[in-house]
């Protein structure tokens, strides 16, 4: 494994572990700030429950987006791919913060609407990858598939999943990126995260925790951009 | 279609709260009598499942509108005497209507409407709920009530938010195409700054519009003239660079693809002809490009059109202002308020757009 993908995770540990040391800078930096380091919570709760978020709404997405291209793309199943492609068109025109707001009425404050919007938001991508990957098994593969005697089930597992697994891996990526920038906006409806100090920053007119939520959020989303990325590469390398 | 019926019925109908501050309410479909709206609106749903595509699309409108009636009845009758009563629809309302509306989208699909014919019918649904607006139909519901209180700052949200769009989407444009065709021309160095964008897209907008905001604060301190031009550190600023910046890829992306979509026999026939490389560029890869450049115009006015909204957290206006204040007063009406526009607004770009790119493929 090439050491480059790991950078930007080494980043943002060192990021994660020098902050609270750096409360003198940011009193330099910001000289008419009273309180220069946030310290409601520790940079590494924070990190934690926004890693929770993440990982809690990255497993159901997966499910529901394999499981619904999977669904689309079955002969006879036009229906579903309708019903995805409207899915689909309609998320990407409403932003997440949307349905994060829409939920809060309905479910309250704290985590739940931003993982309601999660789920949602990270389940597209890795329903795109799926439908489109499966769509690119080349057909000669497939009636060669049947040719040999092998049943749907055995086509879908042995032959068309384990081709069409680089796409989807990378679209799971792409999801995950998604799940660490809507997991930061969750902290307009109260969810804990890496976004909490930069809601925090705007309302109390505090820049300096508007620059250590949107460091650490940045660096966050880099490192498991770069991290997935190394998991990806590999697979995709070694599959036939 | 049994869902959008049942719903009501078993998850509630609509919920009422009498102000701000009393918690509200729910009320079931049998606690009020609103027959006359609601039967026909069943009858509709259940029509809809076995008429044949257009015919259910419309029968869905029609149910649709039947439930945003019944509800607006029910909201007269419970909240004629007080202004600050509010009705709105219960959990199963909004699942009737989001089951509704998925259900029209299918029937259009199952009869195979194009972009354009769904935009048609986008429109008559419009037109329908404009018409029940302007008949006093809709007039008592929460959200209606809340909106026609708020006409000004409505206006000044939807003015707001299309500035913002413009004013990050136009510049995104020149510099993405310029990015594009420098790429399609240099390909090693335009593939390192196709690479610095993508990279761009993996910051979290919220970090990248609060990231923004000291290093435009410090250049407002250090140069008065671009202070006085309103570059502060919070207010509009950040929102566009940082909408900008997400824009550049989309658009560049594209016009790197649309310049490479014209065949490489066709740009061989147009040269064999003597065409000059302007003229090449001109007649043959611009027209057959045209629709590739399209898409990325689509992608990136509808992803400007929801950053915006997240830009009003640091100081920029638009449609997100509400939304915000309402989370912040836990004013699920003024949620939606900010919320549905940002939506409706999104999938009518997209709409139009998308049918602007099938004529022109054609």
């Amino acid at each position: 494994m090439r050491l480059a993908p790991l950078l930007p995770a080494a980043l943002f540990l060192a990021a994660l572990l020098a902050l609270p040391l750096a409360g003198p800078t940011f009193g330099a930096l910001f000289p008419d700030v009273a309180e220069p380091l946030y310290r409601r919570e520790s940079f590494i709760a924070l990190t934690l429950s926004h890693a929770w978020l993440v990982l809690a709404s990255l497993v159901p997405a997966a499910v529901t987006g394999i499981g619904l291209g999977v669904a689309a793309t079955r002969p006879g199943a036009r229906e579903m791919r309708v019903i995805a492609d409207a899915l689909v068109g309609f998320a990407q025109a409403v932003p997440p913060v949307a349905i994060i707001a829409i939920a809060v009425p309905v479910v309250g404050f704290g985590v739940t609407p931003s993982l309601i919007a999660l789920v949602c938001y990270a389940t597209l991508p890795v329903l795109r990858a799926t439908t489109g990957a499966l769509a690119t098994v080349p057909t000669d593969v497939l009636d060669a598939a049947r040719g040999s005697g092998m049943t749907p089930r055995q086509m879908l597992f042995q032959v068309e999943l384990p081709l069409a697994a680089p796409p989807i891996l990378a679209g799971l990526r792409v999801a995950a990126v998604l799940a660490v920038a809507t997991a930061a906006v969750g902290a307009v409806a109260g969810a804990s995260c890496l976004g909490t100090p930069i809601i925090a920053g705007l309302v109390n007119g505090n820049p300096a925790w508007v620059v250590q939520g949107a460091v650490l959020t940045g660096l966050m989303a880099f490192a498991v951009d770069g991290l997935l990325g190394a998991l990806v590469r590999p697979v995709s390398a070694s599959s036939p | 279609m049994l869902v959008a019926v049942l719903a009501p019925l078993l998850l509630g109908f609509a919920v009422l709260a009498p102000n701000r501050i009393v918690p509200p309410r729910g009320i079931a479909v049998g606690d009020v009598h609103v027959w006359g709206f609601l039967a026909p609106a069943a009858l509709a749903a259940l029509a809809a499942a076995m008429l044949p595509g257009r015919m259910a699309a419309i029968a869905c409108g029609v149910a649709l509108c039947g439930l945003l009636g019944g509800l607006d009845d029910v909201a007269g009758r419970l909240t004629a005497s007080l202004s600050a009563a509010r009705l709105g629809p219960a959990a199963g309302s909004w699942i009737a209507c989001g089951a509704l509306l998925l259900a029209a989208r299918l029937a259009l699909g199952r009869a195979g409407t194009g972009a354009a014919g769904r935009a048609a019918a986008a429109a008559g649904f419009v037109v329908a709920i404009a018409a029940m607006l302007a008949l006093g139909l809709l007039g008592d519901l929460g959200l209606v009530r809340e909106a026609t209180a708020r006409g000004p700052e409505l206006r000044a949200a939807l003015a707001g938010h299309l500035e913002l769009v413009a004013a990050a989407l136009l510049p995104a444009l020149a510099a993405g195409a310029a990015a594009g065709a420098f790429a399609f021309t240099m390909r090693r160095i335009g593939g390192a700054v196709m690479g610095l964008l993508a990279a761009l897209q993996v910051i979290p907008a919220m970090a990248l519009f609060a990231l923004l905001i000291e290093p435009l604060a410090a250049l407002g301190r250090a140069v008065p003239l671009l202070r006085e031009a309103g570059l502060r550190g919070i207010g509009a600023a950040p929102a566009v660079i940082g909408v900008f910046l997400y824009l550049l890829l989309p658009i560049a992306a594209a016009t790197r693809a649309a310049l490479g979509a014209a065949p490489a026999a066709a740009v061989d026939a147009a040269r064999g002809l003597g065409f000059a490389p302007g003229q090449v560029l001109r007649r043959v890869r611009l027209p057959l490009g045209a629709p590739v450049f399209l898409g990325g115009l689509r992608t990136a006015t509808v992803q400007a059109v929801g950053l915006v909204t997240l830009g009003a957290l640091v100081g920029a206006g638009g449609f997100g202002v509400l939304m915000f204040q309402g989370l912040g007063q836990f004013a699920p009406d003024l949620i939606l308020l900010g919320a549905l526009p940002v939506a409706a607004l999104a999938l009518v770009l997209d709409a139009a757009l998308r049918a602007v790119e099938d004529g022109l493929a054609q």
